[in-house]
């Protein structure tokens, strides 16, 4: 190529309309002194290949027409766009919500490499527990597989000197922990092996709290935080991303505030055999396998229960097992089923999106065969034709991934802004990179596919007879009409089986929230109020306190009845094991165990919760240690089938335990222990003296679940609690101030969440097979303009005529319903985990669905139909 | 529009361009000039059709021996006219004298027995 070459070249590339105006000119000189130019269309594109442009020139001036033909088309345009986008956006959201969910649910380093050990006593319990302090350097010592192996426990602690009065999360944690994690503090240093003994009061920072309370100081170590009553020296700052424990694994905690040493004093390592509150977890060395890890912890199993007996004599029958899981498959493990849902959901809508995409194309190439048979007629090649109609494509796949991609990111701040905080990391949800080069492979992917279903019309065999046959020849081939019928019917069949799951969902929801929890929510207010341990460290004291409160707030208008207790509808917290008399209980097996309520005042009264034997407890009962107890139905039914449970007895902890004896005086009502959405607690109710004795677990006797039943709205009622509080000792926090019906909605809110996900992409669904019928039909009806006018021209009655159209929709409505019912029958196990009290083979639910979708496609195809009937024959055959 | 005593003829590959070439070496023609000029010379026997005749004027431009000029033809209208360039007349002076030495090839070949 030289230089002349080169210049003319660039002149074709850039100077364009110039030479394209030569061209015109020449040209039009040449049909001025010889008439039209045969073929114009096609001299012009030899001598603009002759120039030489080249590819590149080719491929600009193929986006210039797609660009412009796409524009002119806002028809096909607007809804092929929005289509793709919608796939394309919530496919990218799953994908990039998945990748730092299920593979980086943990952002610690080669987090792969880190598992969870817990201690699994088929006495007490089938699940394995967390472990028990004194265990840990026995694991450590057994496992020369791990790197190290790290304990934490997360508790609570009164913050003081700091503006109000507050409670927070604080992790208790071995030296060893956060460099086995291989997370370094951002300011200041780690926690020394000296500090796991005990010593001066240090503490390290979360990035939150650092920010929150000491305005991100970069002095902030050497300063000091007072907690329960002492002051902690800060010595060191996380980095920003950084939580321990990690979100996700709810059984070991919120992520902590702050992390102090957790120091092992010798009255902790004697405790052997107790306590199973301990998180232990390792990291394995490079080259050690998980299975050489196992065997270790055989040894380490051994080594302990050695211990055990050593300190508390034989113990026969009894087994233990070190359990050793990969420590991210424990956090996302309540998140799989969720993830996996959505997974289907999504790419249920990127097929129906594409399959509507799919249509629109063909559609649109059916309405542009004579188009393109002109064109091919006039000299345009037609490996043109086809290639345009790619570009075209290809361009449409293009805008749709970004219009996707604007979406998705719009998906993922909804979806991070209504996700339950349990869930692991949804709260840093962001678009992933591997997010990007997805919705770049799926629009490389969809663009040809639409295309070359266009393009195999467009360069089939059928251009002369388009041109040949004497009506416009809209309809185009009998091929393609079953093409676009099985695709509006296969649209219309996902669109069932998303709007079922959402359906199912939403019933169990609903039936959930039917449920009540077992107690009478109505006019009740809940609050909970944290006593400083240091003041109230004696639970006698903290009773007292509860009294003093109790005869305040009684004094209040309205109020008609006020309890309190150690735990909360649907917040259980506190286990027991126990011993039935009477009742054989095999060496080695586990003990009976249950939620354990500790009351003080009228609580079932104030709480609405039937009595349904025996009685409640007497005032005299609740002011003192009386050995008695109240127990639910289903704990009755369990121990006591067949029987009256009133008058039998029970006792805490083993047979030989030095418990006393306690008598059932009443059975009341089930209430839901954990959640709307989970079977009932199997539940004791014991007077708050009676349990909280000095030697009970302060974290559970000190904080008390207020509940009060009165007349007036709940902010009234909300208000004079906190003033009645306040007016005993302001420096006692009160939380979680709100009615009873909110207390228990909110442990919907995982279910809420899966409900609106489900929800959305059913409705997505059904939009976009609406959107399908309706342009299909509408599309054969223009194609039948003449044939219909012809019939209402020889006398057919505009309803007939509406209802031969709509037959055709309805009857790809119904197969699509009956394709989705078979698709949804097969993929049944996939929700029926996540449902409650709705079986997944739902009678009114899938027939509801299915009326949904029909009335739907009623609506959809009702519009082509009618209009189709109000043809009017005159104008339409005066056309030609 | 011209009689034809002779039948038409197809060119051999490449020979449009020499023609062309030729046509232009006198005074620079517009595109339906250099058609009417090869048809007239050859009595009718060479006829290129405007398929042929524009993309290969756009051809030689782009390789630059022909040098497009902009002027008022016969009919009184804007006309593109091609003007032979340096570089045309050596392409057409080695083209030419390829193409006789061919011709005289086959002529003899043809002749001998």
């Amino acid at each position: 190529m030289n230089t002349h070459d080169l210049r003319h070249r660039l002149r074709s590339l850039f100077q364009r309309s110039a030479v394209e105006r030569e061209l015109a000119d020449e040209l039009a000189h040449h049909a001025a002194l010889r008439g039209p130019l045969r073929g114009a269309d096609a001299v012009a594109e030899a001598c603009r290949d002759a120039r030489g442009v080249g590819p590149l020139e080719t491929l600009a001036r193929d986006l210039r027409w797609s660009w412009r033909s796409l524009f002119h088309a806002p028809g096909f345009t607007i809804p092929a766009l929005l289509t793709l986008a919608l796939g394309l956006g919530a496919s990218v959201a799953t994908y990039s919500a998945a990748d730092s969910i299920l593979l980086h649910p943990l952002l610690y380093p080669q987090a792969d490499r880190l598992v969870l050990l817990r201690e699994r006593l088929p006495m007490l319990s089938a699940a394995p527990l967390r472990v028990s302090l004194p265990d840990v350097p026995l694991m450590a010592e057994a496992g020369t597989a791990f790197t190290g192996v790290g304990a934490s426990v997360v508790g609570k602690m009164d913050l003081s000197g700091q503006g109000a009065a507050e409670r927070i999360s604080v992790g208790h944690i071995s030296s060893s922990l956060f460099p086995l994690l291989g997370v370094a503090p951002a300011l200041g240093r780690g926690f020394t092996a000296s500090e796991d003994h005990p010593g001066p009061h240090v503490a390290i920072l979360s990035d939150s709290f650092w920010r929150a309370h000491f305005a991100a100081d970069p002095n902030v170590v050497g300063r000091a935080v007072r907690m329960d009553g002492s002051a902690y020296t800060v010595i060191g700052v996380m980095p920003r991303q950084f939580q321990y424990p990690p979100a996700g694994l709810a059984r070991y905690g919120q992520p902590a505030a702050l992390w102090v040493p957790l120091q092992l004093t010798p009255a902790q390592l004697a405790d052997v055999g107790d306590d199973f509150d301990y998180a232990a977890i390792a990291r394995l060395r490079p080259q050690a396998t998980i299975g050489e890890a196992r065997a270790q912890m055989h040894a380490a199993a051994k080594a302990i229960l050695d211990m055990w007996s050593a300190k508390a004599g034989p113990l026969p029958g009894l087994k233990l097992e070190v359990v050793i899981d990969p420590l991210a498959g424990q956090v996302v493990a309540e998140t799989l089923p969720l993830m996996r849902l959505l997974f289907l959901a999504a790419g249920l809508l990127m097929i129906l999106s594409c399959a509507n995409v799919a249509n629109l194309f063909l559609v649109r190439a059916a309405g542009r065969r004579r188009e393109w048979a002109m064109r091919s007629a006039l000299g345009a090649a037609r490996g043109r034709i086809v290639r345009q109609s790619l570009t075209e494509s290809a361009l449409l796949a293009l805008l749709a991934a970004v219009a996707g991609l604007v979406f998705a990111q719009f998906c993922l701040a909804g979806l991070a802004a209504v996700a339950p905080s349990t869930l692991p990391q949804f709260q840093a949800l962001h678009l992933s990179s591997g997010g990007f080069g997805f919705a770049a492979l799926l629009a490389l992917a969809i663009g040809p596919l639409c295309g070359a279903l266009a393009a195999r019309s467009a360069a089939g065999d059928g251009l002369e007879s388009a041109l040949r046959s004497a009506s416009p020849a809209l309809a185009g081939s009998s091929r393609d009409a079953r093409w676009r019928a099985a695709l509006v019917a296969a649209q219309v069949a996902l669109a069932f089986t998303l709007v079922c799951g959402a359906g199912l969902l939403i019933r169990s929801f609903r039936s959930a929230l039917a449920g009540g929890g077992g107690v009478d929510a109505g006019g009740r207010t809940v609050a909970t109020i944290a006593l400083p341990h240091l003041e109230y460290a004696d639970p006698a004291n903290v009773a007292a306190w509860a009294d003093r409160l109790r005869a305040d707030l009684a004094r209040q208008p309205g109020i008609e009845s006020v309890a309190l207790a150690t735990n909360q509808p649907t917040n259980d917290n506190w286990d027991h094991t126990f011993t039935v008399e009477g009742r054989a209980q095999p060496p080695g097996a586990k003990l009976p165990d249950a939620q354990s309520a500790e009351v003080i005042g009228p609580y079932f009264r104030t709480l609405g919760i039937p009595v349904l034997q025996g009685r409640g407890f007497t005032a005299s009962e609740t002011a003192g240690h009386a050995a008695v107890v109240i127990v639910s139905a289903t704990l009755a039914r369990h121990y006591w089938p067949e029987q009256n449970a009133v008058g039998r007895r029970l006792k805490w902890g083993a047979a030989d335990s030095h418990s006393p004896w306690l008598t059932v005086v009443g059975v009341v009502g089930d209430v839901k222990g954990e959640a709307l959405d989970q079977p009932v607690s199997l539940t004791t109710y014991s007077p708050y003296r009676a349990n909280c004795t000095a030697d009970a677990p302060y974290q559970i006797c000190g904080t008390l679940n207020l509940t009060a039943h009165s007349a007036l709205p709940e902010a009234v009622v909300a208000s004079q609690i906190r003033r009645v509080v306040a007016g005993i000792d302001p420096s006692v926090p009160v939380t979680g101030v709100q009615s009873m019906a909110s207390l228990l909605d909110d442990s919907l809110v995982p279910r809420r969440f899966n409900t609106l996900l489900i929800s959305f992409f059913g409705i997505a669904a059904l939009l976009l097979a609406a959107i399908g019928l309706y342009g299909v039909l509408a599309f054969v009806v223009a194609g039948q303009r003449k044939e219909i006018a012809i019939r209402i021209a020889l006398g057919a009655r505009p309803a007939s005529v509406l209802s031969t159209t709509l037959r055709r929709g309805l009857a790809w409505s119904c197969a699509g319903v009956i394709a989705g019912a078979a698709i949804a029958f097969g993929s049944r196990n996939l929700i029926s985990g996540l449902l409650y009290g709705t079986p997944a083979l739902d009678l009114s639910t899938w027939s509801a669905t299915g009326a949904l979708i029909m009335v739907t496609a009623v609506f959809a195809c009702g519009l082509p139909a009618f209009r189709a009937s109000r043809t009017d024959p005159q104008s339409v055959l005066r056309q030609g | 529009m011209h009689a034809n005593p002779m039948p038409r003829l197809d060119l051999p590959q490449g020979t449009l361009d020499l023609l062309i070439l030729k046509t232009v070496a006198l005074e620079p023609r517009h595109g339906c000039a250099i058609a009417d000029r090869i048809a007239q010379i050859s009595a009718g026997a060479v006829q290129i059709p405007p398929g042929s005749l524009y993309p290969a004027l756009h051809r030689l431009e782009r390789r630059g021996w022909l040098k497009p000029q902009w002027g008022t033809s016969e009919a009184n209208r804007k006309a593109k006219y091609y003007a032979l360039t340096a570089a045309g007349r050596r392409q057409l002076e080695a083209e030419a004298g390829a193409w006789k030495r061919l011709t005289w090839a086959v002529g003899e070949i043809m002749e001998s027995n």
